[in-house]
């Protein structure tokens, strides 16, 4: 099989493209994760007839975003990875000193209508962006890319505890920014 | 009857509780655990609020992947197809 980058790239560099920046977030990065798999796809050249282009082509893909996620949480400076205890004061914050909410959790509820909807969707993704950069990573990893545990500590070489951790701390994040941002009246 | 409770530990605090249930979120909890959270979901309404946060916050984030994903106006740009077929030219795969 001769393979072609530019049949692959008209029928589903679009596709690729999408499914990267759902991912990544980020233009630059989408079309760099599709450029790295075209290159990883032509390289390695093993494309078994029994799945899809597609399929093959998106699995490859899967892998290069996981490499730039890593990446990214490689980029930031180590201070924000060092208090990751959660047992305590990190999550003063939210509660009290016998555990009780400092702040009780509000009723939150995805709108129903699609206007609505779309305001929610976009108040959320301001609020990954206020995060801190490593949370937010981890946090997309797991929520977004829906990625195992299991593959985030090897790809981290952290702990599971500072997996959970890190992913505890970010939710905790968001869901406080959606109430300040989202259920102000 | 409660001191048992507390003396087994399934009376636990919210802050205990919203961190078992952040961990639920990504995969199966341990029996005991399962066991303090419904505990405590019977005695607070505020973490039964907060788990809904949280699988709220979790359908939000897909949902706005699925609506790039499906987004068929979002395309790969013609700058960067040229730059990726060249750039793999250059290098006679």
């Amino acid at each position: 099989m001769t393979p072609n980058v530019n049949d692959w790239l008209n029928e589903h560099g679009d596709y690729l493209y999408r499914f990267a920046l759902a991912r990544l977030r980020d233009p630059h990065e989408a079309e760099d994760a599709v450029q790295e798999t075209m290159l990883a796809a032509i390289k390695g050249n093993n494309f078994e007839g029994d799945s899809s282009a597609r399929t093959w082509l998106t699995g490859i893909l899967k892998h290069k975003i996981i490499d730039l996620y890593r990446k990214k949480i490689h980029e930031q400076p180590l201070s924000d990875f060092t208090d990751l205890d959660a047992s305590d004061s990190s999550m003063d914050d939210f509660f009290d000193k016998s555990g009780h909410w400092l702040d009780k959790p509000q009723t939150l509820d995805m709108p129903d209508n699609a206007l609505e909807q779309k305001q929610f969707l976009s108040v959320l993704s301001d609020c990954v962006d206020k995060l801190p950069a490593r949370l937010a990573t981890v946090f997309l990893m797991r929520d977004l890319h829906e990625t195992d545990n299991e593959i985030i500590c090897n790809e981290l070489q952290a702990t599971a505890t500072n997996v959970w951790v890190m992913l505890y701390r970010a939710r905790m994040g968001l869901r406080k920014c959606l109430e300040m941002n989202w259920l102000k009246d | 009857m409660a001191e048992r409770l507390i003396k087994l530990k399934l009376i636990i605090t919210c802050k205990d509780a919203s961190k078992i249930i952040s961990q639920s979120l990504d995969g199966p909890l341990p029996w005991p655990d399962r066991m303090k959270l419904k505990f405590h979901f019977l005695i607070c309404d505020s973490c039964i609020r907060f788990n809904r946060q949280l699988h709220i916050l979790s359908d939000a984030v897909k949902g706005i992947r699925n609506n790039i994903e499906n987004n068929s106006t979002i395309q790969l740009s013609l700058n960067a197809k040229t730059r990726i077929i060249s750039m793999i030219d250059s290098k006679n795969y």
